[in-house]
């Protein structure tokens, strides 16, 4: 995808992609979340990079569909 | 545990003359063989002479896509019988996939189907390449790059009419999967233990851990390489890495590469544990529990994963797994 991103002063990340603009900031002290991502007038808490990850992604890419990781049952033990 | 092999490669790469050869061969008469063909008529089953009650058809599509459930079935009945003593005690079962098929949802079946999983374990991927028109195959059809890359070991079959345009097909795969072992097999003549001997994870030890991550026969990192969108490349990490930043890369590696990561497998050395090294492996958006080794195996004690995936900028893990890092280091000094 291609797009453009910015930073401003404060470290906050302007995304320019798909037409559309989504804003990551660091959330206000008085959120339980560490970040905002905000788009077309839209803001969602997310508690760590991958939250932020997510919700970045879910706004760029409308067939983005997530895929849960998935770990293997443990062989028995001898 | 039973070691399962599964074979793969394109149509007429010689995946069931190597299988002939390898049920021949005495010390691996006692195999079950299950033979995925696509289309009405199968014509595999016929080629390869196999004792009759260990050796299954699956006739009804792709084993890709189609029929998932009729592999765990078809394995746990393989699994009942032989318990039973209606057939006989195999020691090994290798599954010959169709020409056609994606590996990757075979092995997702072998490895988290948890019936499966107490009995059978993944001895690995092996590819059969055709060194006549290999080249072609990887240049029209995005399965046989797929097959190829997801290959613990490539066979390279009728070497003995390629020979001039072997070094192609050779530097070719070598960009594709440098962690793959190869080997050349002429007539389907290739020692069979080779098929079987690629190390699960679960049974890895140390010193298998270094020949298993091909890093050493390829370089210390296999460097960027590229074909058909399918790239290959290894991550160095200096520093150990906190188990909970561990999980967070992975989780976001499946849900955001899932389909596109073909393989991901690696040793890392975890913060909470600095002298048992980790192993990782997954397929897609499935992995093994990680596996924890006795101890290193050499004085490097660095983590290093090999990554195969399509469309994966290997910029972007980096810079993932350093974002992880360094977050779960920030939340770590606060909450101290």
């Amino acid at each position: 995808m291609n797009g453009k991103i910015d930073r401003e002063a404060d470290g906050t990340l302007l995304i320019a992609a798909a037409n559309k603009r989504v804003r990551v900031a660091r959330a206000p002290a008085d959120l339980p979340f560490r970040w905002t991502v905000a788009d077309a007038g839209r803001r969602r808490g997310a508690t760590s990079v991958t939250g932020v990850l997510r919700h970045v992604r879910a706004a760029l890419d409308r067939d983005y569909r997530s895929l849960r990781l998935r770990i293997a049952p443990l062989p028995p033990i001898s | 545990m039973i070691p399962v092999a599964v074979l793969t490669g394109f149509l007429g790469s010689g995946k069931t003359t190597l299988l002939g050869r390898l049920l021949r061969h005495p010390d691996f008469a006692r195999t079950a063989v299950i033979i995925n063909e696509f289309g009405e008529v199968g014509l595999d089953h016929d080629l390869v002479e196999a004792s009759e009650e260990s050796f299954v058809e699956l006739r009804t599509g792709c084993l890709c896509c189609a029929v998932r459930g009729d592999l765990a079935l078809t394995l746990e009945d393989l699994l009942r019988r032989r318990d039973a003593g209606t057939v006989s005690p195999f020691e090994r079962v290798a599954i010959e996939t169709s020409g056609l098929a994606d590996p990757a949802p075979i092995l997702h079946t072998l490895m988290s189907d948890a019936g499966l999983a107490r009995r059978l374990a993944l001895a690995g991927v092996v590819a059969t390449v055709d060194t006549v028109n290999g080249l072609a195959t990887l240049e029209r059809y995005p399965q046989s790059v797929k097959q190829v890359a997801l290959a613990d070991r490539l066979i390279l079959t009728k070497t003995d009419l390629a020979h001039a345009r072997c070094a192609d097909l050779v530097a070719r795969l070598a960009v594709l999967n440098p962690a793959a072992k190869r080997l050349e097999a002429s007539f389907g003549e290739v020692d069979p233990a080779r098929l079987f001997d690629m190390g699960h994870p679960v049974s890895l030890r140390a010193h298998d851990l270094p020949d298993w991550l091909g890093l050493e026969a390829h370089g210390e990192a296999p460097a960027g390489g590229h074909h058909a969108q399918v790239s290959c490349f290894a991550i160095l990490r200096d520093a150990p890495v906190k188990a909970v930043a561990l999980t967070l890369f992975l989780e976001a590696l499946a849900e955001h590469c899932g389909g596109d990561l073909l393989r991901l497998k690696g040793i890392v050395n975890i913060a909470e544990s600095p002298d048992r090294p980790a192993v990782i492996h997954g397929v897609q958006h499935v992995f093994h529990p990680p596996v924890w080794l006795d101890r290193w195996p050499s004085q490097d004690r660095r983590s290093r994963l090999v990554c195969i995936g399509r469309d994966i900028d290997q910029a972007w893990i980096e810079a993932l797994i350093y974002a992880i890092e360094a977050e779960v280091a920030e939340v770590a000094a606060v909450g101290a």
